[in-house]
């Protein structure tokens, strides 16, 4: 008689968790099945190479990929970097449950919860105008770190305090350095933690707009220099599908380009830091 | 961590003569609020092996630990007493010198998540042996010492977690002997292995008397009467770890003093 009804709530949990698995997955295939009927009879080579005319309507997005990578790489050279070491001095160098530790990582909580438009106006009160950047792909990218950093930090740390105890009570017993540990044991034993902070890090300035407009700009040339402003692919789908009337079918091109670099990005952020432990 | 040219060279003088004995003096150990050990007194004599037995929670990990500093590095822990190395207090040596001569191995095998050889070439180049063939050598004499080195030598470059969990015990063992130490800390280094396993690294630690001045910690009394020349008996009272009885094993076993001790060793308390 127990069994019966144990196996039944089973049948129940699982006919839920199954239900909540597919929403997830069907709408998920439901946007991406969504751009492509928008966007993929404007996909083309051309499209991929070519320089934008009309607003955005006819012609390519290669400009706005280039700025995009640029953006993109001057803020992940400041948050990897940057991120690292916050991370490392939290959980290695502040006292473990102490008072600092516990203040720091509430406030990246908070700092991760801050919408990015707060981000944006700070970007450009900072970067833009205080140090003089003006509208650029380097005041973007450094704008884009600063709403990045946290979320990094946090996941990166938290990846580092699942390293097992045991390997630090071993390398104390026998006066391993703290670069050596940290060096040959903490970071390697950390890195698919690592790699999925990248990863999501990643993911969310590809996909930010709200930053950038305000600091990067939106000017649709190909950029000579990180001073020059330049618009991501994120701004011009925003500006494509809100601003230009029959930007629709473009839009949806340039969300495809967005997604295929996104997933490019994620194959290689994986491969060149693949799950150590073993 | 960089050593001194002279003071490198400690370990390798020290070899060719008597290890050093250990002596702990009035130790107490505080975790905040808490004492974990009182008014501990311990001599544990040149080259003999000491076991510390009694109930889980008395002290005796921390007491061990308090040898070669590690108990030390606890955020919040006090410690007053004295702790020597050879007549020499443990405070006036640097970590690196202090954890070089005073090996320590744990409960549960922890060898580093890299490969075997390497994790004997690592703390080598750590403790600046520099000449790759000297670190080869040393590092095969140290397997060839836990009896390892015919298991593994065909292997040296898998990983270490490979091993099975009394390989990876005595691998540790391995990594200990590979910087010369004097002494060596033993937290309970059989309990999470099987029985044949156990029996080996019982075996390699049998081996060390004479050459090592050894204290192991274990929940083994039959171990403890089969290795320890001498063993001191811990208890709690009042909450406090305390050392109740010390003296030659045999002794302990057949004539002891304390009644608690009498208990405990014939298996009815503890």
């Amino acid at each position: 008689m127990v069994k019966t009804v144990s196996s039944n709530s089973d049948g129940l949990v699982s006919l839920v968790l199954w239900g909540l698995f597919s929403l997830v997955t069907v709408v998920s295939l439901w946007m991406l099945g969504d751009i492509l009927l928008l966007g993929l009879d404007h996909l083309s080579l051309d499209f991929v190479i070519g320089e934008p005319a009309d607003a955005g309507r006819n012609g390519g997005i290669a400009p706005l990929i280039v700025s995009t990578l640029l953006v993109l790489a001057v803020c992940m050279a400041v948050v990897i970097p940057v991120g690292l070491a916050t991370a490392l001095a939290i959980t290695e160098f502040l006292a473990p449950e102490g008072r600092w530790q516990a203040t720091l990582l509430r406030s990246l909580d908070l700092l991760s919860a801050v919408p990015s438009i707060v981000f944006g106006l700070f970007g450009y009160a900072f970067f833009a105008i205080q140090l003089g950047l003006g509208f650029s792909i380097l005041s973007g990218g450094l704008a884009l770190a600063c709403m990045a950093l946290p979320l990094f930090v946090r996941i990166t740390a938290s990846a580092l305090a699942m390293v097992p105890h045991s390997y630090r009570q071993a390398a104390d017993a026998l006066a391993i350095s703290r670069v050596s540990w940290c060096a040959r044991i903490l970071l390697p034993q950390s890195s698919s933690g690592i790699a999925a902070a990248t990863i999501l890090s990643i993911g969310r300035s590809l996909a930010e707009t709200a930053v950038l407009i305000f600091t990067a700009g939106y000017v649709m040339r190909m950029p000579d220099s990180l001073m020059d402003s330049g618009r991501t692919l994120a701004v011009h789908i925003y500006d494509l599908s809100m601003n230009v009337s029959g930007g629709d079918p473009a839009a949806g091109a340039t969300s495809l380009v967005l997604v295929v670099i996104l997933v490019v990005l994620n194959l290689i952020t994986r491969k060149v830091l693949p799950d150590r432990t073993f | 961590m960089k050593t001194s040219a002279a003071e490198a060279q400690f370990g390798r003088e020290a070899r060719l003569q008597a290890p050093p004995g250990v002596r702990v003096e009035n130790l107490t150990v505080r975790f905040g609020q808490k004492t974990a050990v009182a008014d501990a007194d311990l001599t544990v004599k040149s080259g003999q092996i000491l076991a510390m037995v009694g109930p889980s929670g008395c002290g005796k990990s921390t007491l061990l630990a308090s040898i070669n500093g590690i108990t030390d590095l606890v955020p919040g822990v006090v410690i007053s007493g004295q702790r020597l190395v050879g007549n020499r207090p443990i405070d006036t040596m640097s970590s690196g010198i202090l954890r070089r001569r005073v090996g320590m191995l744990f409960q549960k095998p922890n060898p580093f998540p890299m490969s075997i050889i390497e994790n004997l070439e690592f703390p080598l180049r750590e403790h600046g042996v520099r000449g790759r063939g000297q670190r080869r050598e040393q590092a095969r004499d140290a397997l060839a010492q836990v009896g390892l080195w015919g298991e593994v030598k065909d292997r040296l470059k898998d990983p270490a977690l490979t091993l099975s969990g009394g390989q990876q015990q005595r691998l540790c063992l391995a990594r200990a002997l590979v910087l010369e130490p004097d002494v060596l800390l033993l937290d309970e280094p059989c309990s999470a292995l099987d029985p044949i396993a156990s029996a080996k690294v019982e075996a390699c630690i049998d081996s060390l008397r004479g050459g090592y001045t050894v204290v192991i910690v274990t929940h083994n009394l039959a171990q403890a009467r089969r290795i320890a020349d001498e063993m001191v008996v811990f208890w709690v009272e009042h909450d406090v770890g305390r050392i109740i009885e010390a003296g030659p094993t045999e002794r302990l076993f057949t004539a002891p003093v304390h009644p608690t001790t009498r208990a405990y060793c014939k298996g009815l308390a503890g």
